[in-house]
């Protein structure tokens, strides 16, 4: 499912004199099943934009349509819109409440009122999906699983609605670094083996640059970059006055550049892609 | 230097929640000696441990079994508990929990005006803390109108105005945006300089690099440990510790497999670069035919 963002602004207070303006004129479209990353400082206003995609809440102006469906006004039923964009809160394992993990992610597609079989074929797919094995983990308690597989189990809850949009923010926030490039790659994976479109707001540039098609950048409520991560991690200069970085890799041949070595920087967003292009600089050299 | 911190065979325990259940061991018999104003880091998985390493430095756990010296005093001793605390400042996760006024500078205060430190003293302390935090500009802010960075920066104020000796940064990152990070990094280095001793666990291994030794924690003990250089160069106990390389030694490892000699000694980003302009420069003179 294609979403459009059109000309959103979103305000606390809106018209009074404390009005607080969060978003200030977003337009962006994320096409269907591709890989979307929002980056920006803390408090560029990432997390209340997400939260007007799936409905939580609404812009004070502008648009979003969904499809073909216009779920700013207010005539679509939200219930529909949420069940097809997925968004997984930063923290999401705080969420978990049921006695066991295959009830917890079933809470979700029972509500909505569908058969048993289907509830329990759902729950084993979502499952699969995040890669807890369901014969060793559906009878267990969510409370005695590691932090990463918790997060896991609270991500299985949401794919259970099968969304067609999944919205991640900071997925891998205070994981370590196994179980970080772990739900990175299940993330990546989710969207080859279901289409959906991932949405994946976060800090580290080095996801960012390695999964995304589109990145989006953040300053102050504005939308002030755009563009695949090649364009966006190729204006340094810019993306460091809005308090961010590159990926590693493109870092290291910035820094080999200002050093004064004749390297290019296109196309680099990897540490793989940055050591192929040192070498063919290195050999050229020698 | 001398040794500051001394642990013996810490055993620590989580009490059972309900009758039926064990306590659940997190420290197992862990032994560790950090001298006076060296910069250690402390890695490892979810669940490792490491938090709860923390939590005993400053007495905030006390050891179930073994014991723990701070610069000679017992944490299990309760006569050496305000003494130990005010040695050892702790930063946490996530600011909002240690805010405890609404303005930055009451807030930095807080913990000297408890110590009853004379109110002329406390102004020259705070002013001290909170420009050694960065955060002096923002002194009459409102703190919840401040950023996350800012935030950890007015905590780290908080605690360095009770003039430590020893600072224990609990994953004081990991909530922060990379120019935050940065921030935070850049105080560390600053206390490193003036000799206060300070311990840093995280998830991030660029800032592991950074740091004069490094331990790392499995399963409540230690598996490995010594400089960067050294605890990096086990590529296999640092994948079964579920930690990752540095992406400086991720693109060395990926330049030697291409034929490009990187030098062990090179461990940072910034490291590397230079090596690799500087030696490609230089050229060898067989080479040049």
């Amino acid at each position: 499912m294609r979403i459009e963002v059109r000309n959103i602004s979103f305000s606390y207070n809106p018209g009074q004199p404390d009005e607080a303006k969060i978003l200030d004129g977003i337009s962006f479209a994320v096409e269907s099943g591709t890989f979307t990353g929002i980056i920006g400082h803390t408090g560029s206003g990432k997390t209340t934009l997400v939260q007007q995609l799936n409905g939580l809440l609404k812009p004070s102006s502008g648009t979003i349509l969904a499809g073909d469906a216009d779920i700013t006004s207010g005539k679509v039923p939200m219930a529909d819109i949420r069940r097809k964009i997925g968004l997984v809160f930063q923290y999401p394992e705080y969420q978990l409440f049921e006695e066991t993990v295959a009830e917890d992610i079933a809470f979700g597609p029972r509500n909505t009122g569908m058969p048993e079989e289907e509830i329990e074929a759902r729950t084993r797919e979502a499952m699969k999906l995040v890669g807890l094995e369901y014969e060793q983990f559906a009878g267990r308690s969510p409370f005695e699983l590691s932090g990463g597989q918790k997060r896991r189990a609270a991500i299985a809850g949401v794919l259970a609605m099968k969304p067609e949009v999944l919205i991640m923010d900071e997925p891998a926030a205070g994981l370590d670094p196994g179980a970080h490039t772990a739900i990175l790659e299940m993330i990546e994976n989710i969207r080859k083996e279901t289409g959906c479109s991932i949405i994946l707001v976060s800090h580290n540039m080095d996801d960012i640059g390695r999964y995304c098609d589109q990145v989006l950048v953040l300053d102050h409520g504005r939308l002030v970059l755009s563009g695949t991560p090649d364009e966006v991690f190729g204006r340094a200069g810019e993306l460091a006055s809005y308090g961010l970085g590159l990926p590693s890799g493109r870092a290291l041949i910035r820094r080999m550049q200002a050093l004064g070595a004749a390297i290019p920087e296109e196309g680099i967003l990897t540490e793989e892609q940055a050591a192929d292009a040192i070498e063919a600089w290195w050999k050229e050299k020698r | 230097m001398k040794t500051f911190i001394s642990i013996e065979g810490l055993v620590y325990d989580y009490p059972a929640r309900t009758p039926e259940d064990q306590p659940v061991r997190a420290i197992d018999g862990l032994d560790l000696h950090i001298r006076e104003g060296s910069f250690t880091a402390v890695l490892g998985m979810n669940g490792s441990g490491k938090s709860t390493l923390a939590k005993c430095l400053n007495g905030l756990y006390v050891a179930g079994d073994g014991r723990v010296l701070v610069d000679g005093m017992d944490t299990a001793d309760d006569a050496n508990v305000w003494k130990i605390r005010s040695t050892v400042g702790m930063v946490f996760q996530n600011p909002d929990n240690q805010m405890v006024s609404s303005i930055v500078e009451d807030d930095v205060a807080f913990g000297p005006e408890n110590l009853g430190v004379p109110s002329e003293k406390i102004r020259e302390r705070i002013d001290a803390a909170m420009k050694a935090a960065g955060i002096f500009e923002q002194r009459h802010r409102k703190v919840h109108l401040l950023s996350g960075g800012q935030k950890q920066r007015t905590a780290i104020a908080g605690v360095l105005a009770m003039q430590p000796r020893c600072v224990v940064f609990d994953e004081s990152t990991a909530m922060l945006d990379p120019q935050g990070r940065a921030g935070v990094m850049e105080i560390i280095e600053d206390l490193r300089r003036t000799g206060i001793t300070t311990i840093l666990i995280t998830h991030n291994m660029e800032e592991a690099v950074r740091a004069d030794r490094v331990i790392v924690m499995k399963e409540g003990r230690i598996i490995l440990e010594g400089p960067p250089a050294v605890v990096f160069a086990d590529r296999r106990q640092i994948e079964a510790a579920g930690l990752a390389l540095p992406a400086s030694l991720t693109v060395r490892d990926e330049l030697i497999k291409r034929g490009i000699p990187v030098p062990d000694y090179i461990l940072e980003m910034d490291a590397l670069a230079e090596w690799l302009v500087r030696t490609a420069e230089a050229g060898e003179p067989d080479d040049e035919d």
